[in-house]
Order: structure tokens, then sequence, then C-alpha cells
């Protein structure tokens, strides 16, 4: 983000309604503390209310009541519908799947895209066919989430709708497809996102590129949870250079012998001649790790 | 996040909300004030823009974290209000540009384009840029959404290409034209209000 934008403006009423409707702040304050009070919420006349209510019950791990939550996805209003759709996603697998499954034929297209988003998070039982429809479906935003969610299926992940939808008309859409054909293992067709890393779109191309790095095509894929080494780290390879591999066989040829000589030539008894031997001994260890420590250092300019 | 998803990751269930929430009280005002040079309507440019943001949130919902983390965050906000404002009126993402012939393409600047006479010199000063932008709604629509996405948006003409579909070249003919003709404009103006 940009430097002058940094100091956040007091947040204006478009943002605070932009943000209710992601459930990421209540468009009403509700004491939903006793079920009577909730029933009342959900049957409120107006939808900031019941979708509030449905937000509330959205901060419930994954014991939300299941029942009001089923019926908000009826409700009148799309963003009720899709608060409930997001609801039902977080929900666990007692949540049934035919009534999002449903939801993806809604008129609002914010309700589709939160049903194909909750079907892709329940990817154990989402069925396959519903999902693959909504890639033709006149929104995009609706496409790339079903595209996404298609990806999520993993093994049950359908290649060939996903491959066609590298070709849609949005940019968006497209993006989504590579990013889902990554999570399709050996099937990928790298032939097609090799084709696809020529997209005119720049978000198209890196979203290929992500894909067949995953698949060992390309450059390794960056893993953002592991901390690049910084530079000047040590390689990683021990003795890769073969000029390091030299060095230590010569030190060790040199250093067995004068070792022996030094060790085995004059008379114990001289106490004195002993004890120089002993400094020579130390002497000579000393030269050969200190050519070694030298090449090492050479070595790894070689590789940094 | 999401129940045992394959691609649930920490970086979604920690920071997507933040960051949605960050983006969207610091882009909002901007983005509408885009959305409203563009349609020349309060209500339709928050209509837009909210319509944008919220998928802006489901595209980041989806994104995995490398991609989020190589997410160039304006320009892609941009793009997707521009789409949003093309669906919304139902017209084509691609302007129509002007039929480019090769030597205006790479044309230099003109010997008229003296410093003060230049692009970044006529949206310098408030007073100028509030007077430079009523003329710019003045300009044809495919001059006006260029000048307004580089000179008023500050985007580069290489996402000004990407978010319309169109090679760089075109763009930098069109902003070039686009500001020829409100420098002839600009001069009138004055010359009239003298």
């Amino acid at each position: 983000m940009r430097d002058n934008t940094t100091q956040p403006l007091p947040p204006d009423p478009l943002a605070l309604s932009i943000l209710a409707q992601v459930g990421l702040r209540r468009p009403a304050t509700l004491p939903l503390d006793q079920e009577e009070q909730q029933h009342i919420a959900f049957q409120h006349p107006e939808w900031p209310m019941r979708l509030a209510a449905v937000q509330a019950l959205g901060t419930w791990s994954q014991d939300a009541p299941l029942e009001p939550l089923l019926a908000a996805l009826r409700d009148e209003h799309h963003a009720v519908r899709a608060a409930a759709a997001r609801t039902l996603s977080k929900q666990g697998s007692r949540v049934p799947v035919e009534p999002l499954v449903a939801a993806l034929q809604d008129t609002a297209w914010q309700v589709r895209t939160e049903a194909a988003l909750a079907l892709g998070k329940h990817w154990q039982r989402a069925p396959v066919e519903p999902i693959v429809s909504r890639l033709s479906d006149a929104d995009d935003a609706v496409r790339a989430a079903a595209a996404w969610a298609l990806g999520e299926l993993r093994e049950r992940a359908p290649i060939e709708p996903l491959t066609l939808a590298l070709q849609d008309d949005a940019w968006s859409v497209r993006e989504a497809a590579a990013l889902a054909l990554r999570q399709t293992g050996a099937r990928m067709p790298a032939a097609a996102l090799a084709a696809a890393q020529q997209d005119p779109d720049s978000a198209v191309r890196q979203a290929a590129g992500f894909a067949l790095r995953a698949q060992g095509i390309g450059q390794p894929a960056p893993d953002p949870a592991v901390v690049p080494p910084a530079q000047g780290a040590p390689p990683a390879v021990f003795l890769s250079s073969p000029g390091r591999a030299a060095v230590a066989i010569i030190s060790v040829l040199m250093l067995v012998p004068l070792s022996l000589g030094l060790l085995l030539s004059g008379n114990d008894a001289d106490n004195t001649a002993l004890v120089g031997r002993l400094i020579a001994l130390g002497i000579v260890c000393g030269t050969i790790a200190t050519i070694n420590s030298i090449a090492n250092h050479h070595s790894k300019g070689d590789t940094q | 996040m999401q129940q045992g998803s394959p691609t649930s990751g920490a970086y979604q269930v920690f920071s997507l909300a933040h960051y949605y929430e960050q983006l969207v009280l610091l882009y909002s005002r901007p983005l509408t004030a885009f959305a409203l040079r563009l349609t020349g309507h309060v209500e339709d440019a928050e209509d837009i823009v909210q319509d944008a943001l919220i998928r802006a949130y489901y595209a980041l919902e989806r994104y995995p974290a490398e991609r989020i983390l190589a997410l160039k965050v304006r320009p892609w906000l941009y793009k997707i209000t521009w789409n949003t404002y093309c669906n919304y009126t139902g017209r084509a993402k691609a302007p129509a540009m002007l039929s480019l012939d090769a030597s205006d393409e790479d044309a230099p600047p003109e010997p008229e384009e003296r410093e003060e006479e230049q692009p970044d010199k006529i949206f310098e000063t408030r007073e100028r840029r509030q007077e430079v932008e009523a003329l710019v709604a003045t300009l044809p629509q495919r001059y006006r959404e260029v000048i307004t996405l580089h000179y008023l948006e500050e985007l580069s003409q290489q996402e000004i290409a990407e978010m319309l579909n169109q090679p760089v070249g075109t763009i930098r003919v069109a902003l070039h034209r686009g500001i020829r003709l409100l420098r002839k404009t600009l001069g009138i103006e004055l010359k009239g209000g003298k």
C-alpha cells in the first residue's frame, strides 16, 4: 500500500456498510443472549436487524443453531441470505449441503458466490456437477468462486471444466481456474497452464506460474511459511565445491605422514626433544587448519 | 475459517479480516472519487465501489497466502472497480481506442510541450487540479478514462494497459492526444477568461 494513504481516515458510512455485508461489522447491535430475543431478531421487519442476527450466530464457533440459519437462506434480502450461507460454511459437518446447492441458483450474485465458497469449505461432501454448472454463471465472481470450490475438491476436481475456464473472458475467473488446477496434483494440465503463462493479464500469468511450480515445473514455488535464508548465510550443501574437497584430501595426506614422522623420530628419553616435536606437530596442524579455513572462505564467496 | 479444507491456512484465519478492513477504510473514499469521475453520479459511484470491494473480499478469501503476499493492492482494486463499472454501465471493458499509426505511438514530445505546459505541471497545483479535473470530465470518453487513471488516480501506463486490456503504446498515445486536447481546451479557456 502506498505511503501517502497509510493514515486511515474516519470510516465513512459506505465503508461500514461494506464491512457489515461481509460480516466484519455488525449492522446493528442485538442482545442475543436469550432464545426469545434471537427469534424476534430473525423475524424483524428491518433487514439490517435480521442480518445482525445471522452474523451474531456466526460468532458461535461450530454450534450455532442451524434451523434459523437455514431459514435465513430463504430471506427476502440478499445480504441476509449471503450472510446465512457464510455462517453455514463455518458450522462443520452437521450442515446439510443441499440448501447450499440450492443457493447456487439464487437470484443474487452475492448469495451464489457465498454458496459456492461454502461448498468449497464443505469439500468432502460437496457435489461436483452443481458447482461445475456455475462456471457458466453470468457473474464473474460466481464463476471464480465455483472454480475455487472445484479446486478444493482435489482428487475429485474435474480437470476439463477448469481447463476450459482458463479461457474465460474475465481475468478473475482465469486466475481462479489456474489456482484451482494447482490443487489437482499430478492430473494438472501442464500444457494449458504453460499457455496461461502467456495470458495478457499478469494475475493469470502469476497464478499459472504458481501452479506449475507446485508441480516442480519452472522455478521452485515460494513458500511464505518458510523464511528465506538471509544474504550471506552459509550454503546448505557441505563440500559442494570441488576445490574444498581437494583441500580436505590434501590436508589428510599431509597430516598423516608429517605426524608419523614427528612422533616416531628422535629419542623419547630426551624430554626437550619430545616437547619440541609436539610443538612442531601443533604448528603443522595449525597450518593445515588455516589453509582449510582460507579455502572454505573462498568457496563460500563463490557460491553466493 | 473452514473445517479442514485443504487450503485453509493460519494466514487467512488470523489476518484476512484485519487486512480487508484496513483496505476498505483506506480505499473506499479514493475508489468512490474514481467511480464518481467515471459516472458523474454519487449514488452510482457508491454502488459500484460497494460491489467492487465485496468482490475484492471474495477474491481475497479464495486467494492462497502467496497470492496475497504478491498482491499489488492499489492497481488490483482499481482493476476490480473498473470491471465493476463496466459491468454496471454495460460498457465494453476495453475502450474503443483510436486507430493508431506507429509513428504516433513512438512519437517524442512535441516541440510545444515546454516545461510549463507538460502534463504533470498542468495537474500540479490544487486550484489548477480542480479546474483541470472539471475540464477532464468534458473530454471524449476514450481520453477521459486514461487521463483520469494516469494523472488523477496515478496509475502507471503499464497498470492502465492491463486494466483496459490494451497495449502500453495505445495507452501512451491516448494520453498524449488527451493531454494535447486538454491543453488546447485550457488555452482557449484562459484566453476566453482574459
